[in-house]
């Protein structure tokens, strides 16, 4: 353990105070609910470490580009060699809401949080590497830990499994992959007492790309559909603050009731059709009802496996997200449908680029985090095997102390 | 549980009945209880060696279940004050380490003795306020140098080896009687005569400049409190880790 844990307050500005550890180090930190007096000692959450370099990264990549394009007057994009290949991406909603992109061999190649909680809750853990199913035990165990469900209280989870690619066998093993992850899920919340209802559902990888131009995870999303074609006036807004069964119960909508509907019809994007205005009123000005709009004629004919390329104005608002994400595997993907910006000018190209990074800076709090994926590598002791370990050291110190406490009244 | 949990996540586990949570909380915090036990008794205490230390454990382990939060105060506030009535209770059952009590324990004894509850308060809002005063009196002269926290926050060293290596150069400073002076008088670093001194670069001690200057103002001042404060973590005793 080797973080100062406790810090001294020297001064508080706003919500902001600024504290010197035993360790000699100074500190500036927000915090929440009520401030700490000065001279007041106070516990200090981990230190996040946040490098300032994506922010950096990202301008060097605009300078770049620029200084390329008007030198050689085209823009190649790499197309890295030999990345593992995405096989399902496995989205968690408790109500923070995580996804996890996983191979072929169901390894976990990323984890990121698709909201500030997501993050918060992936923080301590390092999931890369892990097989899905482990990982899966992880996250339910952290969710644990961090205080989401209470023994012997209720919650919810729902895990959705989107298919990198299309075609219904894949869906079909999605399913299956859900059915092992909710099950291991449970199996975690047996153990600690807990009554949370965990449920799965498999869908279509479009759903997805829909779900992140909404600012939603795709479970999120997926029971919006369903909740709207079931009646419910549910709002994006609402969504992306508080907890799919929270949000619902609001409107008196049961979420396994929604839930089951969406198990027993999973073709989201025949729902998305249907839905036209009502999906439109529910995301207020976002970008699907646009193109819900002027593409409905063409939309009907897209089946469940038009690619991405095929929707210009949607096209364009995932490039907004992966211009600063690069998501592994669907990064490449679009950008080989959508054709090499090779024959744009180059200025124009830094112009778009920054135009999007600007976008992506200034979304909504509370709304998705549009930021890297978060590097989480085998960071010593932060390795689960070794938590898991520590757990079982179960109880020990207390008992020593209060052997020595009724010692001592003894005496 | 793993190293990186919030310690306030814990405590609010270890209040709702996590055995776990609540032993890993006091074993992070023992350096804590044993640096409070310490500045009470006014002499070293030394974990599995001195009952004090056993007090401060179980007192600590109390303060979790008293702890309110809505009462607005930091809870190691609170832990503070408990593991110090604890102490006090013990003394006076004890007797005979009454001698060995702090000067501030005794004093706050006898300002409020007839109300045992009342006193700790008192006494822990008089160490409070004198903490407080000592703060603002730090950074007062601190200002004097042209420097104020946010700087110290902007230049702090991030590696914890790059850190020590600037308090070192500090007390090099507070050692040294001419390197003190100079200081002293030019409201700045001797930075050629220092760098002849440790192992450090001057590139290195110059971008520290603010750092270590700050720290020897801590060091050779009259700061008690702070100055004990960040030497805390070199007093291996203090620790139980040497």
């Amino acid at each position: 353990m080797d973080g100062a844990e406790r810090g001294i307050v020297m001064a508080r500005e706003g919500q902001k105070v600024i504290i010197l550890t035993p360790r000699g180090d100074w500190q500036a930190l927000k915090l929440a609910g009520p401030l700490p007096e000065v001279g007041e000692e106070i516990m200090l959450p981990p230190a996040v470490k946040r490098p300032a370099w994506p922010l950096v990264t990202a301008a060097a990549i605009v300078l770049l580009l620029v200084l390329a394009g008007s030198v050689v007057r085209r823009v190649e994009t790499p197309a890295p060699a030999a990345a593992p290949r995405v096989a399902y991406y496995v989205n968690v909603d408790i109500n923070p809401s995580v996804e996890l992109a996983v191979d072929e061999g169901d390894t976990v190649l990323e984890a990121r949080g698709l909201n500030s909680d997501g993050e918060k809750l992936l923080a301590g853990i390092a999931l890369k590497g892990e097989k899905v199913t482990g990982a899966m035990k992880i996250l339910a165990l952290e969710a644990l830990r961090q205080g989401y469900y209470l023994p012997e209280g209720g919650g919810a989870m729902m895990v959705t499994v989107i298919p990198a690619g299309s075609g219904q066998e894949k869906l079909a093993a999605g399913n299956e992959l859900g059915q092992k992850l909710t099950q291991e899920a449970r199996n975690v919340f047996q153990q600690a007492g807990v009554h949370a209802a965990v449920e799965a559902a498999t869908v279509q990888p479009e759903i997805r790309q829909h779900a992140e131009a909404a600012g939603l995870s795709t479970g999120k999303y997926s029971i919006m559909l369903e909740a709207l074609a079931a009646g419910a006036q549910v709002k994006v807004a609402d969504l992306q603050r508080e907890s799919i069964t929270k949000v619902l119960q609001e409107l008196n909508f049961n979420w396994e009731d929604v839930l089951a509907r969406l198990k027993k019809d999973p073709d989201l994007l025949k729902k998305e059709e249907q839905l036209g205005p009502v999906l439109k009123a529910a995301l207020g000005q976002g970008p699907l009802p646009a193109e819900n709009g002027n593409s409905k004629g063409d939309a009907a004919a897209r089946g469940p496996a038009a690619s991405p390329g095929d929707k210009p104005n949607q096209g364009d608002n995932q490039e907004t997200r992966q211009g600063k994400q690069q998501t592994p595997g669907q990064g490449r993907e679009t950008n080989s449908n959508r054709g090499h910006p090779s024959s744009r000018d180059g200025m124009a190209v830094a112009w778009q680029l920054r135009a999007r990074l600007k976008a992506g800076l200034q979304s909504q709090p509370g709304g998705p985090v549009l930021k890297e994926w978060p590097v989480l590598e085998n960071v010593p002791g932060k390795n689960p095997r070794d938590v898991l370990a520590k757990i079982k050291l179960e109880g020990a110190f207390l008992k020593k102390i209060e052997e020595k406490r009724q010692d001592m009244a003894k005496r | 549980m793993q190293p990186g949990a919030d310690p306030n996540h814990l405590l609010a586990l270890a209040r709702s009945g996590d055995a776990v949570a609540r032993e890993e909380l006091i074993r992070r915090y023992t350096p804590f209880i044993l640096s409070v036990v310490s500045r009470t008794t006014g002499h070293f205490i030394r974990l599995g060696e001195d009952d004090e230390a056993s007090i401060g454990l179980m007192a600590f382990n109390e303060a979790i279940d008293n702890y309110r939060l809505e009462g607005g105060a930091a809870f190691l506030t609170l832990a503070e004050t408990v593991i110090r009535r604890r102490l006090i209770d013990y003394f006076r059952r004890e007797g005979r380490h009454r001698q060995v009590l702090s000067l501030q324990a005794m004093e706050g004894e006898t300002a409020a003795a007839a109300d045992p509850v009342a006193r700790d308060e008192i006494n822990m809002v008089d160490e409070l306020a004198d903490r407080r005063e000592e703060i603002e009196r730090y950074q007062k002269e601190l200002a004097s140098y042209g420097i104020t926290l946010k700087d110290l926050v902007k230049c702090s060293p991030q590696h914890r080896d790059a850190r020590d290596r600037a308090l070192a150069a500090a007390r090099v400073v507070v050692a040294n009687p001419l390197l003190r002076k100079y200081l002293l008088e030019r409201k700045a670093l001797p930075l050629k005569a220092l760098e002849k001194e440790v192992e450090t670069s001057r590139k290195t001690l110059e971008r520290h400049r603010k750092y270590i200057i700050a720290a020897v103002v801590m060091l050779l001042g009259n700061y008690e409190y702070l100055a004990a404060y960040i030497g805390q973590d070199r007093r291996g005793g203090q620790d139980g880790r040497r």
